[in-house]
């Protein structure tokens, strides 16, 4: 019996029963409508880490300035906020290919890279191997050196840079086409963790992140498809000015903050 | 008994009205039970699968709130740690639709859309510090409740239906077949009436062949009686009458023969005077028995001289009105019989001073009058009377005549009798 006749009947017996209860949601309050005397600054999991260093580095400097940070709150998250205007600065990363947030405001670059703790085959691994092992279409060959994935969500900029590689990559890594054949780690922290504890382990991150976070990874770099692998790390800044989000932003385009950054590895416009 | 009567007495059928009456209620009691059972079913399993996901909302709504308080303004932006915290909930997330509403125009979303209707909602609400945060919206695929109570609804709709048959038609062919009892036993009752009917008409017409042979019977005595009294009134007045006359001549004969002067002369002359007593009171009972003027000079003339001799003996003034036209002899007859009974009757029980008679044209008829003024009758003329009217009743009746004795005010008995 297909659904639009389950409806019909449903809607017909529910009415009949008066059991259908469509009441309207309860009303709550929007956090935007609090009024907040200073900034809150948000991004990705790639783009805010940079953010959040550069923020202590900037607070050293100006300690009037009042500005807030929390954990990550993914792309689509932190300018669905900054939208909201819930935030006042948002820092978010995507690949070079990608289409860049309207107002967006590159300030770093870096490259996608495959890290591991060092000891796997992973230089032998073409992508089509690569893929069928991320879909679980493939198993190990004997002697193979043994290779775990952690993926992250798909909106993660490396992750989509490994998709660009080959169709088949692409097709691996979209949760719509199926689940994936590996654990999803959401949070960057736990995606490190899990590299240095289990030799082995192959995740997708930047360079950035592991020079910045010191971790003693081997990588390697991804040459992306569409001829650029780079991962822009991107500032919009939200409808209201604040004169902290002025002076960080000052910050950063000054030569202490584009030295900061270089010195962590990031590629300065 | 009459058609109409028939049709009137007849037992009304009661099966047309109990099924005009029956088929609302049984169409009702059918559409209830076809309705109510899976509306019943429906409401309640969409009510405990909505308290399902109301159970569900509720704990993510906890869980959520553990975010709202560690982030109170950016929990809700963090898609991950939401879907995280969902994902420790419910077991099989895709298996419910969880909207996580915080802000404008933001949404989280987890799980397929379901199609309207056949789903379970039940709303939470995120509270930090007190204060309505946001809000968890979990749907529950209800699929299975509607496609059982489709099947419920086909099921006690059919059975509604036949339920409405089995209270339409038990109950109707029960008083059909009562129906079909007052027919019978009408029809019963019928050939029971027909049957008496035929019994009654056939005793009825004997009754009616008796009568008249009892009538014929009476007019025969009558004529019998009458008859009688003119035989026996002959032989008195020609046999006794002539041996008695034959006696006192020749007692006469005796006494010339013995001469006056003979001492037995005087036994003679009493022995004659009894024989002319005798030859007097068998000349009197004939007369009575038959007089000669009812043969000789008419009923009319016979009436006349038995009613004078009659007042003579009783004392009794007469007052005669007798009609100058000739009365039919058959009818003279009857009426001097009739007036003889009823002058004998005055004569014994009225003591009446006066008595009037009158025989006259009447109606078509002729009518006899006997009226006095006597005591009357101690009882109300009932149509029973003395033996000797019997026979002139009869013949008066069969006749097309009638005879009545009525009472007459303030004293007095009148006597009625009228022959075509």
């Amino acid at each position: 019996m297909n659904r639009a006749l389950l409806a019909l009947v449903t809607a017909l017996g529910g009415g009949l029963a008066g059991c259908l209860d469509d009441a309207a949601p309860p009303p709550i309050e929007r956090p935007a409508d609090a009024v907040r005397a200073e900034a809150w600054l948000s991004g990705d999991e790639t783009a805010l880490p940079l953010v959040r260093h550069l923020m202590e580095r900037f607070t050293t400097r100006v300690p009037q300035a009042r500005l807030r940070f929390e954990e990550p709150l993914g792309a689509d998250g932190a300018l669905s906020a900054l939208r909201d205007g819930v935030v006042d600065l948002v820092a978010v990363a995507r690949p070079a290919f990608a289409p860049r947030p309207e107002g967006a405001v590159t300030f770093a670059r870096t490259r996608a890279v495959l890290a591991t703790s060092g000891g796997s085959g992973l230089r032998r691994i073409s992508p089509e191997r690569l893929a069928d092992l991320i879909a679980g279409r493939a198993t190990w060959a004997p002697g193979e050196p043994r290779v775990l994935f952690r993926l992250r969500p798909f909106d993660d900029p490396a992750q989509r840079v490994l998709a660009s590689l080959d169709p088949r990559l692409a097709a691996a890594l979209d949760p719509s086409a199926g689940a994936p054949a590996w654990p999803v780690v959401a949070v960057g922290s736990d995606l490190r963790a899990e590299l240095r504890g289990r030799p082995g382990l192959v995740a997708m991150t930047d360079r950035g992140a592991l020079s910045l976070f010191g971790e003693p990874l081997w990588s390697v770099a991804i040459d992306g498809a569409q001829g650029d692998d780079h991962i822009c790390l991107d500032l919009v800044r939200g409808r209201r000015a604040h004169p902290a989000v002025d002076a960080f932003l000052a910050f950063l385009a000054g030569e202490e903050g584009r030295a900061f950054m270089t010195d962590l590895g990031y590629e300065v416009p | 008994m009459s058609g109409a009567a028939t049709d009137t007495q007849r037992p009304a059928r009661l099966a047309p009205p109990f099924a005009r009456r029956m088929w609302p209620l049984a169409l009702l009691a059918g559409g209830v039970f076809g309705i109510a059972l899976p509306a019943t079913y429906q409401t309640l399993a969409f009510r405990e699968r909505s308290r399902e996901a109301a159970l569900w909302a509720g704990d993510v709504a906890r869980r959520v709130e553990g975010l709202a308080r560690e982030r109170p303004v950016l929990w809700a932006y963090d898609q991950a740690q939401l879907r995280a915290v969902t994902a420790e909930v419910l077991a099989a997330p895709l298996s419910a639709r969880v909207r996580i509403d915080a802000q404008r125009d933001a949404m989280f979303i987890a799980g397929h859309e379901l199609p309207r209707g056949v789903e379970a909602t039940a709303w939470a609400l995120v509270r930090a510090e007190g204060r309505p945060v946001g809000r968890v919206e979990v749907r529950l695929p209800a699929e299975h409740i509607a496609a059982s109570a489709a099947r419920l609804w086909l099921g006690a709709l059919a059975g509604g239906a036949l339920l409405a048959a089995a209270l339409f038609y038990l109950p109707l062919r029960t008083v059909r077949r009562g129906d079909a009892r007052d027919e019978a036993l009408w029809r019963d009752l019928q050939d029971a009436n027909a049957t008496l009917e035929a019994r009654v008409a056939a005793r009825t017409t004997e009754l009616s062949v008796r009568e008249a042979e009892l009538s014929a019977l009476g007019a025969q005595l009558v004529a019998v009686q009458e008859e009688e009294r003119a035989r026996i009134s002959r032989d008195l007045h020609d046999d006794l009458g002539q041996v008695l006359t034959g006696l006192r001549l020749r007692l006469s004969a005796l006494g010339h023969a013995l001469g006056d002067a003979h001492p037995g002369q005087v036994h003679l002359a009493a022995a004659v005077d009894a024989v002319d007593e005798g030859v007097e009171q068998v000349r009197h009972l004939a007369h009575r028995l038959r007089p000669a003027a009812l043969d000789g000079l008419g009923p009319m003339a016979a009436l006349r001289g038995h009613a004078e001799r009659w007042a003579e003996m009783a004392g009794v003034a007469v007052v005669l009105d007798l009609c100058a036209e000739a009365v039919p002899s058959g009818v003279g007859e009857v009426f001097f019989r009739v007036a003889q009974e009823a002058l004998t009757n005055v004569a014994r029980h009225a003591a009446a001073h006066h008595v009037r008679l009158s025989v006259g044209p009447f109606d078509d008829g002729w009518r006899l009058v006997v009226e006095d003024d006597g005591v009357g009758v101690l009882r109300p003329p009932t149509g029973r009377h003395g033996l000797g009217l019997v026979g002139a009743r009869e013949r008066i009746e069969r006749a097309g005549g009638y005879l009545d004795l009525e009472v007459v005010a303030p004293h007095g008995t009148r006597l009625v009798a009228w022959h075509p």
